[in-house]
């Protein structure tokens, strides 16, 4: 008999760890954390070799601020391999980045955008995604986080936003039992609807 | 999960009266904190007839988690009675109304879920009476929502005698991102009850005696006023949380945005969900989610974060 891999929460940051969120994760799935490297098109090759490494999945990407570029590229790359995408202040992905500071990866950073704005109205995410925003959040703009917002609603029936409010980027550290509950469910969620297609 | 979303007949129909208002109501049978659900609509519509069986797919999704559930008939609409009084052609009269039925009840404190008008209502119960509500889900309200809604626009669009099955279908078209929840059998029943005595007098007062414009509207327009006014300097008594459709054509998503924010300056906990490929009727057109979050919501408010 073969060892079966579970689906696995792959939670995703740069620089923050999640040590705080692991835990309440622990229970239910196997939640791995992986810090990602501050260049978009290392980081994207990375958490492409961690999915592999992690079995066939389907797997849930939870991703942070700038992570969430990767996330949202490898989604679209490995639609087989991605259960579910929640995306928390990417404000990266937003046309002209937000208000982040310029990165070293800026020009590699500009044509991730360009190339997932392009899928995302030419095909759509393949899977459920949660767009989370915390609208007091010191880099972000709503403004920006709408005009995104309409790009992922195009062609995914199954996208969700959600808004925080009185929270930075690290929602998930100022709202964290909130934050775990959401991303419990919707996880969950798109779980079942994983177990339905397959 | 597959929802019957016509009819609440199952779960029994049951009657109390409320202030003198035979009241029309669902509930199951599970113990606990029940979930109120309060449907939007105006009392003697023309080619609508918003009821509490429009919640059908989300009282049974919440049934199946094990929440106790509660829906009813506001005064004047679905199978409730009439106002009597004059005054009570109004928001302000289903207001007091939902009261009396909520005290009548006596399951309090509650989370209330009001959609669109509902909302509205749901809201002033919960700042007149905030001993029988634990907390507030307000749905598409563009009722309450600053700014305007869009429903005399696209009202104006119906070719169709009011009330006849294809003025029923148009009105919720129209308001819906696609048709797929509008099924024959609901029309039909919506058909019922636009076609009942009580609805046709409830008509006649509101737009043949034009208590719509006199009483409902005036009364509307000062009570919206004195609401921004109170959330502009005072914090919400209850946890709330607001769900949107994002493709809500009479209640477009910007002014949603500006109820959040009003929201959010004195209850900085709130949070506000969006649904996609979801028109008004949010909690029917993309129902599992709906329930989902409606859920998560209540769990928060059972943890106290």
């Amino acid at each position: 008999m073969t060892d079966v891999v579970p689906p696995s929460i792959v939670f995703l940051a740069e620089t923050r760890d999640w040590d705080a969120t692991l835990p309440a994760f622990a229970s239910t799935a196997n939640a791995v954390a992986l810090e990602l490297i501050a260049n978009v098109d290392e980081a994207s090759r990375q958490l492409t070799a961690c999915l592999h490494d992690l079995g066939p999945g389907p797997h849930h990407l939870v991703a942070l601020s700038r992570s969430a570029v990767s996330a949202a590229r490898v989604a679209l790359a490995m639609p087989d391999r991605v259960a579910s995408c929640t995306l928390v202040n990417g404000w990266a992905l937003a046309p002209g980045g937000g208000r982040a500071p310029l990165s070293d990866d800026a020009p590699a950073l500009g044509r991730a955008r360009v190339e997932i704005y392009r899928s995302l109205i030419q095909c759509g995410m393949p899977c459920p995604t949660l767009l989370v925003w915390s609208i007091d959040d010191p880099i972000g703009d709503r403004d920006a986080a709408a005009v995104l917002n309409e790009m992922f609603v195009q062609r995914q029936r199954e996208t969700e936003i959600r808004y925080f409010a009185r929270a930075g980027t690290d929602v998930f550290r100022e709202r964290p039992a909130a934050f775990n509950r959401m991303v419990s469910g919707f996880t969950a969620h798109a779980a079942s609807r994983s177990r339905l297609l397959s | 999960m597959s929802h019957d979303t016509v009819s609440l007949a199952a779960f029994g129909e049951a009657w109390l009266d409320a202030d003198g208002a035979r009241t029309r109501y669902f509930a199951n049978e599970i113990g606990g904190t029940p979930i109120v659900l309060m449907h939007g609509g105006t009392i003697g519509e023309a080619s609508a007839a918003a009821n509490a069986e429009d919640w059908a797919g989300v009282f049974r999704g919440l049934h199946e988690l094990g929440q106790a559930v509660v829906a009813f008939d506001k005064l004047g609409q679905g199978y409730t009675d009439n106002p009597r009084e004059h005054g009570d052609w109004s928001l302000r009269g289903q207001v007091n109304h939902a009261i009396a039925f909520l005290r009548t009840l006596d399951r309090g404190p509650y989370d209330l879920v009001g959609h669109s008008r509902g909302g509205f209502v749901a809201l002033q119960v919960t700042l007149q009476a905030p001993d029988l509500v634990r907390s507030l889900v307000m749905v598409d309200s563009n009722t309450t929502a600053p700014g305007y809604g869009r429903n005399d626009f696209l009202n104006a669009h119906h070719v169709d005698a009011p009330g006849t099955p294809a003025a029923i279908r148009a009105q919720h078209v129209f308001e819906s991102f696609h048709d797929a929840h509008i099924t024959e059998d609901w029309v039909a029943h919506k058909q019922r009850i636009i076609q009942s005595e009580k609805h046709r007098a409830a008509g006649a007062m509101m737009r043949g005696q034009g208590l719509f414009e006199t009483v409902f509207q005036p009364m509307l327009r000062a009570d919206r006023d004195a609401l921004f006014e109170h959330l502009e300097i005072a914090a919400f008594p209850r946890p709330l949380f607001l769900i949107w459709g994002y493709n809500d054509p009479p209640a477009p998503l910007a002014i949603g945005y500006r109820l959040y924010d009003l929201f959010v300056k004195h209850a900085p906990l709130t949070q506000m969900h969006i649904l996609n490929e979801a028109g008004h009727y949010s909690f029917r057109e993309q129902t599992d989610a709906f329930v989902r979050v409606v859920d998560e919501f209540i769990q928060g408010v059972i943890a106290g974060d």
